[in-house]
C-alpha cells in the first residue's frame, strides 16, 4: 500500500516537474486526475514492474503531454523531468548518508524525511532547468534537426542517468558493471562527434546560403531593370505602331506636304529620344558567371539611379574566369565603390566597364572621371582621409593587394587627363 | 610614307571618305598615301603580307558585312603591324569604345551618324598620326620593353620612377610618373638596363634622374612624383655619390 502512494506520489512529482519546466502553472482536474489514477495503477504495479516503473512513468507523462505539445517537446520535456527525479533522489540519498549516517530506510523514515527533501531539491532543480530550456530553445528551433535530436538526446540522457544510477545497485557484478560504463561512454563519444558534424555541416551550409542571397539580391536589381526595358519595349510598339499608320495615311492620300512636316515635327525628334536612350548594360547578357554579373549590375544600375553615366561593355562572350570569384567580387566591388563616389563629388563624368577576351587572358577595364589634381598612387592606397564612411573603409590598397597576390593576375593602374583607369588581366592558370 | 588604307562596304560612304583622305593629304602636302580603298577586309590583309615596312593608317568600318568585323580585322592588322594607327568609322550604337582602345589599341573613333562631323574629323585623324609617325621616326628614345596584356610596350627610362618587387615571386611593379602597371621580372635584372637604375634596396630598383629627396635617416627615397621607395643603409651612400 506504502509502495503504492509513494509511486504516485513519485508520478505527481514528475508531473509537477513538467509543469514548471513548460512554464505552464494551469492545472485542471481532469489532469490531475488523469495522474492520479494511471499513477495509483502504475503504483499496483510496483511489484511486477519493479524498476521499469520508471519507464511506465515516462509514458504516462508523455501522454499527457502529447496533446499540448509535438511529440518532440513532449519527450523533451517528460526526459527531463524524468532526469531531475531520479537526480533529486540520489542527491537526497547522497545527502542523507552525510548529514544523518542514515542508510536504510524505514518507510516512516522515508516519508517523512526521504521525499520532502527529495521534492525540494526536485523542484528547485526544475526551476533551472526551465530556465536553461527557455534559453536554449529559443535559438535552437530555427533549425530543423534540432527538435528531433533533443528529444532524442534528453530521452538517452534519462535512459543513461536511469541504468548507471539506478542499475548499478542491482548488478553485482563488478566486470558487468564496468562493461556498462564502457558501453555508455563509447555511446557518448559518438553522440558528441555526431553533434560536432552537425554543428559544422549547419555552419557551412549557412555560409553558403548566405553567400547565395548576395547574388540574388544583387540580380533581382537586375531583373527589375530588365522588365523595366520589357516595358518600355511594349510603348515602343505601340507607338511605332501609330506611327506607320499615321505615315500610311500620309502616303496613301499623297499628301506629300504634311507627310513631311510630320516627319520632321513629331518623329525626327521622337527618335533621337529612343536612339539616345540605350540600355547601356546589355553586353551584361554576354558575362556568364553569375556572382561577377550580379555585382556589375548591381553597381552600375545603382549609378545609373544616381543619375550617373555608368556603362558596361563586351563584345566577347565571358564564360569563365580562372580567379576566384569571391575576390574578383570584392576587387570589382571596391573599384566600383571608388569610382561612383568620385563620379559622385565630381558632379560629372562617366563610368565605363569592359571586359574583353583575349587568347591567354580575360581583361577587365574600369575607367571613370576623376578630379584633376589625383596624388599619387601610392599614397590613394594608403587608408584613405575621404569622405567615405566607414565599414566598408575598403581601398585600392587593399584590391592591389589581392591581384599582386594572385600569381596569374596583373594589374595596371594609370591616373591621367583627369581619368582614372584600372586593368585587371587574369591569365588561365597554368601558362604563365 | 604613310600608307593610308580605308575598309568600308557602303560604296556611297566609300567614294566619300576615299576623297575626304585624298583632299587632305592633297592639301597639307602629307608624306602619306590612300594605298587600298575597298569593302573586302582581307585585301588589306593580303597587301600587308606582301609589303613589308608598311606605316599604316587605317580607317576601318566596325560592321564589314563579311565573315570578320571590323575588330577581328584590327586585330590581325594588329599582329602584322603593330605601329599601325587604326581609326574606326562607327555608328553611335556600335561604339565599344573601350574594346576598341584595349582590344586593339585604335587611336580614334568615327561616329558616322553625324555626317556633318566626318570630315573634321577624318582630317584631325590624319592630323594626329601624321605627327606620331614624325615622332616615332626622330625618337632615339631609350625605351624599356614590357609585355602588359597582349601588347608589348615600349617607356622611356625617363618615365620610370622605380621598379618594385612584388607580393608574389617573379612578379615587379613599374611605378611610372602617374602609373603603375605588374609584369613578369626578376629584379636584380632590371638594375642593368641603363646607367641611372640602381638597385637601393632588396626589393627596389631606382631610376636616379627621378629622385627628387633622400631621407637619409628614414632610408626613404621621395620621387618627383610624390611616390617613395625605401632604401637599404648601404645603398644610401651608394646613391648620395
Amino acid at each position: 500500500m506504502a509502495i503504492t502512494i509513494i509511486v504516485l506520489l513519485q508520478v505527481l512529482f514528475s508531473y509537477l516537474s513538467t509543469k514548471i519546466l513548460t512554464r505552464n502553472l494551469k492545472f485542471s482536474v481532469k489532469e490531475l486526475l488523469y495522474i492520479v489514477i494511471f499513477g495509483s495503477i502504475n503504483g499496483a504495479m510496483y511489484q511486477y514492474l519493479n524498476i521499469f516503473t520508471n519507464i511506465s512513468t515516462f509514458f504516462i507523462i508523455i501522454t499527457l503531454w502529447s496533446k499540448k505539445l509535438n511529440i518532440y517537446e513532449a519527450i523533451l520535456f517528460s526526459s527531463f523531468s524524468m532526469t531531475i527525479s531520479i537526480l533529486s533522489d540520489h542527491i537526497s540519498s547522497f545527502l542523507r548518508y552525510e548529514l544523518f549516517r542514515n542508510d536504510i530506510l524505514s518507510t516512516k523514515e522515508m516519508l517523512l524525511l526521504h521525499m520532502p527533501l527529495c521534492y525540494l531539491i526536485g523542484l528547485f532543480l526544475s526551476f533551472i532547468g526551465s530556465i536553461l530550456l527557455k534559453r536554449s530553445l529559443h535559438n535552437l528551433y530555427t533549425q530543423n534537426i534540432a527538435p528531433v535530436f533533443l528529444s532524442v538526446l534528453s530521452c538517452f540522457i534519462w535512459l543513461t542517468c536511469l541504468f548507471s544510477i539506478t542499475f548499478v545497485r542491482f548488478i553485482e557484478n563488478q566486470t558487468r558493471l564496468i562493461f556498462f560504463n564502457l558501453v555508455f561512454f563509447i555511446i557518448y563519444v559518438l553522440l558528441f562527434l555526431s553533434i560536432l558534424y552537425i554543428y559544422i555541416t549547419t555552419t557551412q551550409k549557412n555560409y553558403e546560403i548566405e553567400k547565395k542571397e548576395t547574388v540574388y539580391a544583387n540580380m533581382e536589381r537586375y531583373t527589375q531593370d530588365i522588365e523595366n526595358h520589357y516595358f518600355e519595349l511594349r510603348k515602343l510598339r505601340h507607338d511605332y505602331q501609330n506611327i506607320l499608320t499615321s505615315l500610311e495615311n500620309y502616303i496613301i492620300q499623297e499628301d506629300i506636304h504634311g507627310l513631311k512636316s510630320y516627319f520632321y515635327s513629331n518623329i525626327k525628334q521622337h527618335s533621337s529620344e529612343i536612339l539616345n536612350k540605350e540600355y547601356r548594360l546589355k553586353d551584361l547578357s554576354k558575362v556568364k558567371i553569375s556572382p561577377v554579373k550580379s555585382i556589375i549590375a548591381s553597381k552600375l544600375i545603382y549609378a545609373q539611379d544616381q543619375g550617373l553615366n555608368a556603362s558596361f561593355e563586351s563584345l566577347d562572350t565571358i564564360t569563365d574566369i580562372p580567379m576566384d570569384a569571391v575576390l574578383l567580387v570584392r576587387i570589382l566591388g571596391i573599384f566600383l565603390d571608388n569610382a561612383i563616389e568620385e563620379l559622385l563629388s565630381l558632379g560629372q563624368g562617366e563610368l565605363l566597364i569592359g571586359m574583353i577576351k583575349n587568347a591567354d587572358h580575360v581583361l577587365i577595364i574600369v575607367q571613370n572621371t576623376c578630379r584633376e589634381d589625383m596624388p599619387a598612387i601610392q599614397t590613394l592606397q594608403k587608408p584613405h582621409i575621404s569622405t567615405k564612411h566607414s565599414g566598408r573603409g575598403l581601398g585600392l590598397g587593399n584590391a592591389l593587394e589581392i591581384m599582386r597576390q594572385c600569381p596569374n593576375v596583373f594589374s595596371e593602374t594609370v591616373v591621367e587627363n583627369c581619368t582614372f583607369l584600372q586593368k585587371i588581366m587574369i591569365y588561365d592558370k597554368g601558362g604563365e | 610614307m604613310l600608307s593610308v588604307f580605308l575598309c568600308e562596304d557602303d560604296p556611297c560612304q566609300r567614294s566619300q571618305l576615299e576623297k575626304y583622305i585624298k583632299d587632305y593629304i592633297m592639301i597639307e602636302e602629307l608624306d602619306a598615301q590612300l594605298v587600298l580603298s575597298t569593302d573586302n577586309p582581307y585585301d588589306i590583309l593580303h597587301y600587308l603580307i606582301f609589303h613589308t615596312n608598311i606605316k599604316g593608317v587605317y580607317f576601318l568600318d566596325v560592321d564589314l558585312k563579311s565573315d570578320i568585323t571590323g575588330i577581328g580585322l584590327a586585330s590581325k592588322i594588329r599582329e602584322i603591324d603593330a605601329m599601325g594607327k587604326i581609326v574606326f568609322v562607327t555608328t553611335h550604337s556600335e561604339l565599344t569604345y573601350l574594346t576598341f582602345l584595349y582590344k586593339v589599341e585604335a587611336m580614334d573613333y568615327i561616329i558616322k551618324d553625324t555626317p556633318g562631323n566626318i570630315c573634321q574629323r577624318i582630317q584631325d585623324c590624319l592630323h594626329i598620326a601624321n605627327k606620331r609617325y614624325l615622332n616615332d621616326r626622330n625618337t632615339e628614345k631609350k625605351l624599356f620593353k614590357v609585355k602588359v596584356g597582349s601588347q608589348i610596350r615600349g617607356i622611356e627610362h625617363s618615365e620610370i620612377m622605380f621598379f618594385e618587387s612584388g607580393l608574389v615571386p617573379h612578379k615587379v611593379i613599374l611605378h611610372t610618373f602617374n602609373s603603375q602597371i605588374e609584369f613578369y621580372h626578376t629584379i636584380h635584372e632590371l638594375a642593368n638596363i641603363g646607367q641611372e637604375f640602381y638597385r637601393c634596396h632588396k626589393s627596389f630598383v631606382v631610376n636616379k634622374t627621378n629622385i627628387k629627396n633622400v631621407d637619409k635617416v628614414g632610408k626613404i627615397i621621395e620621387m618627383v612624383n610624390g611616390e617613395f621607395c625605401l632604401a637599404s643603409s648601404r645603398s644610401i651612400k651608394g646613391l648620395l655619390k
